[in-house]
């Protein structure tokens, strides 16, 4: 474990169906000693509201101790963070040098 | 008015069919030329409700061995899309479609699916009869 995780993202759809195996995936990668993540969703085609709740406990989970950029995120993704205003809580970067760059990496 | 000519698909109520539904939609839409932006949210707004019908409605919450079905209709107009979901699910509670959109609490880890519906379509009419629910998203289309 290390304080920096960079996952790029492999589910191609983050819905109901997904949300399980893509929270215990992040739950390995960012330990308690994590404190910058970078998060790469440029292959991820789809997003629906679980999986951008597992997103928000993310945010709970690394919380005050640390940060998280998004990058790459597609139309679809780009339109649930808008409608529901994810977008202000996180940095969306439009590609994974902005991201490092956020989070000073 | 709906016709039999309309796009139409059956799916078993499970998670997992909820992406084919999904990928229908898409077909749909492309073929009706509805715009890229237009069709997304549509697919979202389909996917929450589906989503909802599997993990609420049915026996088993989102068990690919759930018993029940989905089947939804696209009608497409110049003016609108409509899709129309019928189900053989438990009844929705009352207020479930008709309660405002709230904003969700930022933190909140669930909960928002209904709100992502509603903010997605113009119209959302539920009704039961016959111990099924049928739910319409009617989403307005700009003019061309």
């Amino acid at each position: 474990m290390t304080d920096t995780a960079i996952i790029h993202v492999a589910h191609a759809r983050l819905d109901a169906a997904a949300a399980p195996d893509f929270r215990a995936m992040l739950d390995t990668k960012v330990g308690p000693e994590c404190t910058r993540v970078l998060l790469d969703l440029s292959a991820v085609e789809f997003m629906d509201s679980t999986g951008l709740g597992v997103l928000v406990w993310l945010v709970k989970h690394v919380g005050d101790r640390g940060a998280i950029a998004i990058a790459g995120t597609r139309p679809a993704v780009a339109t649930l963070f808008r409608l529901t205003q994810f977008d202000t809580l996180l940095p969306i970067c439009g590609s994974e040098e902005e991201a490092r760059d956020a989070l000073s990496l | 008015m709906p016709s039999r000519s309309d796009p139409f698909i059956r799916v078993p109520a499970n998670l997992e069919a909820v992406r084919d539904l999904a990928a229908w939609a898409q077909g749909a839409c492309s073929d009706a030329g509805v715009a890229d932006d237009i069709a997304l949210e549509l697919e979202l707004a389909l996917v929450e409700a589906a989503t909802n019908i599997v993990v609420h409605a049915m026996p088993r919450d989102g068990n690919a061995d759930a018993v029940g079905e989905i089947t939804c209709t696209a009608h497409f107009t110049a003016e609108a899309v409509r899709f129309t979901l019928n189900d053989d699910g438990a009844a929705a509670p009352a207020g479930t479609f008709t309660t405002a959109t709230k904003p969700a609490n930022p933190l909140a880890e669930t909960g928002r699916g209904m709100t992502i519906l509603q903010l997605c379509i113009d119209e959302l009419e539920y009704s039961r009869a016959n111990g099924r629910n049928r739910l319409e998203l009617c989403r307005r289309l700009p003019a061309r």
